[in-house]
């Protein structure tokens, strides 16, 4: 094994792991502030994907102008979505136990999931990557395909905005002042049930980029939304729920792990978040960023 | 009258805790609610701010009826609270705090700045930086207070805001409470501190076990010991 097919790898599980933050900081965020798991965030973010693949069959295939198109109309597309979700459904059981909740977001997986399907059909699909974003790039002498690299880029670029939202406006500090003591930030005149909303519908805006992202990286079908839950929980528990960085770290480790695991193993890697899940139950219960429930 | 409570019955649950619990605050005025442990006097803030909802009887602030009303439309129409146990947000910065404290009202000239608190507050002011999870508890207080008051309330209902404080402290406090008296304030304070609340208040209810059992002004609840030593174990 070469050290040009290591930094290769590399690249791939990076670009793997910042799109993975991309959707699981959506999740972490809507638990922080709704304390809410919801389970249907993989689903929305295979929705994103294919309302992208159905966009994309209306706009010039290929172009940069029809990617761009893309990037902005799905994410606010999914966000809206998760507007009526939250006003109609999540808004509920804020206050019930979790078992409800649980079980609210595990209907909507499976509402959503066949919505999908009915909709969209069991066949893979892909939205064919921009001219500009098609080839690869020379990187240290290596070819590595453009739009990974892209990818590469763009989830810095989400985890500066999220870090400047959240602790450089009004709105950020009003978001993190819902997660400790809501009943207090009403009293000090904040309309907390909308700032839950809007929370929400920026997860939800999340994880259509994500699915806007993804449409292009690879072939999508009615497992992807499942398949990125599954790894999204990994993050969560690894990097702690509710933390932005935490969700950082932990995706970068689970997507380069995934990538390195399939050197040896095969479609065995797929374990790999559930063992790295373990380990850090075992031994940091609360994440490696999140700390421990009072 | 600024604020008018009628007859309000408040509970948690099946638990009656209020029972007719009426009291009024006139604009300037600063009232003292006095009572021992559990005996209603944070419920009673909380059936004001419409944290906790009275089932019957009425609230009415600035001669409107805000029974029932949310808290955040409570707080915009001019009410502050500042809850006894500070809640502070632990994540934000003292000046982060202070932002989350700033509400829009509604075309009115703002009369709290983050400057003039600073003022009130210069401590706050070295330690705007510092993150609200690490202050001293005298430190929270004043925070708490501020922070409140960054919403520009006509009335500012503090519940206990003495409890757990050193003596030093406590002193500031009560300077504090004159200064915002002389300059026009409304107060209604929740206290367990009698030589504090007297020094500082112009009437006072008592209120035990869900009931109130007094009201008069400060003179004369002085000279009457009978009472003190019935409901306030002095
Ligand atoms: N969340 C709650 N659920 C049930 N009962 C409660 C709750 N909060 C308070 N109580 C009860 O209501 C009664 C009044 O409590 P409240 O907190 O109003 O008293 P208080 O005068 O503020 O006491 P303190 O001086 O200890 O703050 C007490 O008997 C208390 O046990
Ligand atoms: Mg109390």
């Amino acid at each position: 094994m070469t050290k040009e097919y290591l930094l290769f790898m590399l690249i791939n599980g990076l670009s793997e792991g910042m799109l993975l933050f991309i959707i699981a900081s959506g999740l972490s965020l809507v638990f922080g502030v709704l304390r809410v798991i919801n389970f249907a965030h993989g689903s929305l973010y295979m929705i994103g994907a294919f309302v992208a693949y159905s966009l994309s069959t209306l706009l010039t295939t290929g172009s940069l102008m029809s990617f761009l198109v893309l990037l902005l109309v799905v994410p606010p597309v999914i966000a809206v979505l998760g507007f009526f979700l939250e006003v109609t459904l999540f808004r509920r059981v804020y206050r019930e136990e979790h078992l409800l909740q649980l079980l609210l977001t595990y209907a909507l997986v499976l509402i959503l999931d066949d919505v999908v399907r009915v909709i969209w059909g069991g066949d893979p699909r892909n939205v064919a990557r921009p001219e500009l974003l098609a080839g690869s790039v020379d990187i240290l002498g290596l070819a590595l395909p453009t739009y990974n690299v892209f990818i590469l880029g763009v989830g810095p670029v989400v985890a500066i905005g999220l870090w400047l939202l959240l602790y450089r406006t009004r709105s950020g500090n009003i978001i993190r002042a819902a997660v400790s003591y809501p009943d207090t930030l009403g009293a000090l005149g904040v309309n907390v049930s909308w700032v839950m909303t809007a929370t929400f519908m920026l997860g939800c805006w999340l994880a259509g980029l994500g699915g806007v992202l993804v449409a292009s990286l690879a072939s999508i079908d009615l497992g992807i939304g499942m398949q990125k839950i599954i790894e999204c929980f990994a993050v969560v528990v690894i990097g702690g729920l509710g933390s932005v960085g935490g969700a950082l770290l932990g995706s970068l480790i689970i997507g380069t792990g995934i990538t390195f695991f399939q050197l040896p193993f095969g479609r065995w890697a797929l374990i790999f978040p559930y063992l790295m899940m373990a380990v850090v139950l075992i031994v940091r219960p609360w994440g490696l960023f999140g700390r421990p429930e009072r | 009258m600024l604020l008018q409570v009628q007859g309000i019955n408040t509970y948690y649950g099946l638990s009656h805790v209020l029972f007719d619990v009426s009291l009024e605050v006139d604009r300037g005025e600063v009232v003292v609610l006095l009572g021992r442990n559990g005996a209603g006097k944070t419920t009673t803030m909380r059936s004001i701010m419409g944290l906790t909802a009275p089932k019957e009887g009425k609230v009415l602030f600035n001669g409107r009826d805000v029974t029932g009303l949310v808290p955040y439309k409570v707080a915009r129409l001019g009410m502050g609270f500042v809850p006894e146990d500070r809640r502070i947000f632990p994540d934000l910065t003292v000046a982060a705090n202070l932002d989350v404290g700033h509400k829009e009202t509604s075309g009115k000239p703002k009369q709290w700045t983050v400057e003039r608190v600073y003022e009130f507050f210069p401590r706050l002011k070295e330690l705007s930086k510092r993150r609200g999870g690490y202050l001293s508890g005298g430190e929270q207080q004043m925070l708490t207070i501020a922070r409140t008051l960054m919403g520009d309330p006509d009335l500012l209902l503090l519940d206990e805001p003495s409890e757990g404080l050193a003596p030093i402290i406590v002193k500031v406090l009560g300077e504090f409470i004159d200064v915002m008296k002389k300059e026009g304030m409304t107060i209604l304070l929740s206290e367990q501190n009698v030589k504090f609340s007297l020094k500082h208040s112009d009437r006072a209810y008592i209120v035990d076990n869900g009931h109130i059992k007094y009201q008069g002004t400060i003179s004369d609840l002085e000279k009457d010991e009978e009472i003190k030593k019935r409901y306030l174990a002095v």
